[in-house]
Parts: C-alpha cells; structure tokens; sequence
C-alpha cells in the first residue's frame, strides 16, 4: 500500500498522459480549431436530471461541462472551438468516475454529427491506433442484445426483461431502458462502435427528427473496450425548444423530490440571438487515457483521485 | 429495521435480498452518460451459497439481514441435528439440521471449532476448520514399488469422508486434511 500523501498515478503515467494532451492539442491546432478556457464556476448549471451539481457556498455551481459558456461563445461569433480541463459532477465515483474528471469538448460549425463521428474517429485512433468502428441505432443495438423494440415494447414486457438481467429497482421506463442499455455495452465484445439515434426522451440538447414515425435525437456515442468515451449531438438551436426541454427537467426534479436547477437565461437569450449550425461533441479524456496506458481505473492516470485529495 | 443505501455499500456488509440472507461481495458504480446512476453489485446468497449480480438504481437502499458468526464447538449428533455451543462462555447451544450443516457434517467430529453462521439467531451454515485430523477406516493395502509412479488411493476416514492418499497409508493411521479442498496434507503426529 501506498502512503496516503502519494498520487494515485504511477508517475510514468502522468507522464504518458502528458504526451497524449500534446498530441490531442496538436490535433486541434492542425484543424485550426481555437481553445478556449470558459470558466469552472458558473451562475447557472444544467437541468438534467440524471446530472447533480456541486453547489457551492455562494450559490453558484462548479460546471458540469463547458457546454453552455461554449455555446454562448458560439451565439457571439467564435468559430469551430474546444475546451479541455476539469468538470465536476456530484457523487461519481467508481472506477471509472471521478467527481472532478478532465473533458474534452468541441464544436464543429457546419458539421453534421456523421462527419463529427469521422472527426472523433480520428481523434481517437491518434491517441488507440487504428481500428474499425461500427454505427448501430440505439433501437437496433437493444434488439439484438435483449430482443426488446424500446420504442414499440409494453412497460410491463421492458420491466420483465430488465429483471431477467439482474435489474432491482422499481421501475421506470427510462431507468429500465438505460440500465438495458449500460448492459449492452458492459456484454458487447467490440472494441470501438458508434451508438446513434437515441430515442428523444434522452435527447438531452439534440436537435430531435422523425424516423419510421419516432422521435429520434441526432445523438451520437462512442464505446470503446466497453466504456463510453464520447457523447455528441447535431446541436439544438430552438430557443423555445429549450425552454420547454428545461422545463421538463425541472418538472421531473420536483416529482422526484429532487434539487431545485433555475434555468440559465443567459444561455436561452444567446440561443434567441441565435446558435450558428453546428455539431458538438465531449470526450471522456481520463478513460482515453487509461485505455491508452491500458489501465483498469482512472485513479491510475489521474494523480489525485477523490480518496486521495 | 436497519437498512444501507448504495452509497454506503462495502464488501462484506450483509443484506436482504429477496428475502433471503446475502453478504456483499462487490459492487460498481455505473452511470451511461446521460441517465441514471446504477450500482452494479454481486451478492453470496449465505444460505445456498450461490452468487447473485443485481442492479440497483444509486441511492436505493436495502434492508440488511441479522447476520452473524461465532466460534462454536460442535458437541454432538443426535441423529437428526447437529448440535454446537458457543465458546464465548455464553455456552448458548445451537441445533443445526442436514441441510446447513451441508459439506461440513462429513469432515467434524466432536469438540472440533467451526463457524457457524446465525440468521435471525438461527444457523444458516456451518464451516468446519480449515484443518482436521481424522483417522484411517479403511484403505486397501498399499502395493509397495508403486509409489515410484507417485500412485495414490482412496481412503475412507472415521467420518465417512474419502480422500485420495499416498499408498504408505494404512488403516488406523491419523491423516490431517484440508476441509476446503478436501485434499490429504500429512500424517498427524497426534493420534
């Protein structure tokens, strides 16, 4: 055992992870992609409901991701940007998750999420090497693992396939369906695919379409060895539409008897101004580490986890 | 009655499950980018022994079972129990049925120290000691020149247990066996 002054990174692996941030730097730069560092500390946080804050003493919120500073940027003329550093998001912890983690966040004008995919693709093989990646809509990827449709089954049939795999808790509809499909991924042997199409119910701030008479996010994830390493969307740019999705959340929270999350309307009134087109996307940058290094947990490629400061 | 919530989760805590008497044996916290946090647990059902994996959603608790375990001496048979006392001079006296004793009935003899696990402060299982000496009942005569292929034999013992035994074991001999894999380990020099 080590002593508890020490990291809980091997030094060699922060060191290798030093090399990995140059390389992904490196990448944006020959994209001509501009960094920009948005604030940690925020007035406002996000409303979903399956993402806590921490709230500090003032009242204001360590950010949970850039997304919204990002997207104001946007509304006020920035082109194609990133962010890279520290967001926080209350009682992760695990193996893989850590309440303070390192993201890795861009916006892509003009792009629609297939050729954002490319772009992660990309990124990721600078980091893994290359390998073949496979897309499989959400409702497609569920059916060949539990031969469940999730927009056509019952409650009643989703419920009894989710206790059938181990799944304990009461139900509800989105829970059965998100621990089907954290199930899917953990059971998988593929080593990188794209999961795309998610039912709008997770929409989250996609833009949301029609598919065989379903409303579909343009959402987008990346598996890799079993562990999500990107989330994207075709950017929602309706500020109405916001409004009401946001709306929603807050609703849910209270059902739930969950924190209260005011609406951010600095963000609703930039989106008014208006958010060019575009595409966005965030990486799990701790994880690509750890799978680069070949590591089993992120404590080993980040050198203080929450046991250790 | 007590109850842990997911958070609170550690190895070894004992809990209900379905009704029946689990230790945890580990558990994971998961969480798809966008939707509900899980903890991902296995469980030792304490009574068939079996492992479970269920998922929890974060933050749900479960009520924890009653479980304990003490040193016993195992004191005697009476044809349908198995009947053990505390060594804590307590001197409190359990009986355990076929079913719980399970494996262990065929490796104790009396005044041996087991671990016998108390649900609702009734016996659920019993775990001999790791160790056990128990004499020879019967074996056939070892063939000398054989032990040169490293040959071995079954050996019935006092309990009704069967080990497998070098063929310079006779009958009366007092043999020292690991209960956890029931496999011969040495002579003993008590007798």
């Amino acid at each position: 055992m080590t002593a508890r002054w020490q990291p809980s990174a091997p030094i060699e692996n922060l060191q290798q992870r030093s090399e990995i941030l140059w390389k992904v730097r490196e990448f944006f730069r020959h994209r001509g992609i501009c960094e920009v560092q948005t604030p940690v500390v925020g007035s406002h946080t996000v409303t979903d409901l399956n993402i806590e804050s921490v709230r500090l003493a003032n009242g204001n919120f360590l950010q949970t991701s850039p997304e919204y500073f990002l997207k104001r940027l946007l509304a006020a003329g920035m082109p194609s940007c990133y962010q890279l550093g520290p967001v926080f998001r209350e009682g992760e912890t695990g193996r893989w998750h850590n309440p303070e983690f390192t993201m890795l966040e861009w916006y892509r004008l003009g792009f629609n999420t297939s050729e954002l995919r490319r772009e992660v693709k990309e990124l990721i093989e600078l980091v893994l090497g290359p390998c073949d990646v496979n897309e499989y809509a959400l409702r497609d990827f569920l059916f060949y693992e539990f031969q469940v449709d999730c927009y056509e089954e019952t409650d009643q049939e989703l419920h009894k396939v989710a206790r059938a795999n181990g799944f304990s808790a009461d139900f509800r509809r989105a829970d059965a369906l998100d621990f089907l499909y954290s199930s899917a991924i953990e059971n998988r042997r593929e080593s990188r695919y794209f999961v795309v199409d998610f039912p709008s119910e997770s929409c989250a701030l996609a833009e949301v379409r029609e598919i065989d008479g379903h409303l579909v996010a343009d959402r987008f994830e990346m598996i890799v060895e079993g562990l999500e390493i990107a989330n994207g969307y075709n950017e929602l740019r309706d500020p109405i539409e916001l409004k009401n999705r946001m709306e929603h959340d807050q609703r849910l929270r209270r059902e739930l008897e969950r924190v209260h999350i005011e609406r951010d309307k600095r963000l609703l009134t930039a989106m008014e101004s208006g958010l060019p087109q575009c595409s966005g996307v965030a990486v799990g940058l701790d994880r690509l580490v750890a799978l680069s290094l070949g590591a089993n947990d992120i404590q080993y490629v980040l050198p203080f986890t929450q046991s250790h400061i | 009655m007590a109850t842990y919530s997911t958070n609170e989760f550690r190895p070894g805590l004992k809990v209900l499950l379905e009704g029946e008497p689990c230790v945890l044996l580990e558990a994971e916290f998961v969480k798809p980018g966008k939707g509900q946090a899980f903890t991902r647990a296995k469980f030792k059902n304490l009574v068939t022994g079996r492992v479970w994996e269920r998922t929890l959603r974060s933050g749900e608790t479960m009520e924890a079972a009653d479980v304990s375990e003490y040193e016993m001496e195992y004191l005697y048979n009476d044809g349908y129990q198995w009947h053990f006392m505390r060594t804590d001079e307590s001197f409190e006296q359990f009986a355990a049925d076929e079913k719980v004793v399970g494996d262990a009935k065929q490796w104790i003899t009396e005044q041996d120290r087991c671990h016998v696990t108390l649900w609702n402060n009734a016996p659920i299982s019993v775990s001999p000691p790791n160790f056990v000496n128990l004499a020879v009942k019967e074996t056939d005569a070892g063939v000398r020149g054989d032990t040169a292929q490293g040959g071995s034999k079954p050996a019935v013992l006092t309990t009704g247990a069967t080990v497998r035994v070098p063929l310079f074991i006779e009958e009366g001999d007092t043999l020292r066996v690991d209960t956890r894999t029931g496999q011969y380990v040495g002579r003993s020099k008590e007798t």
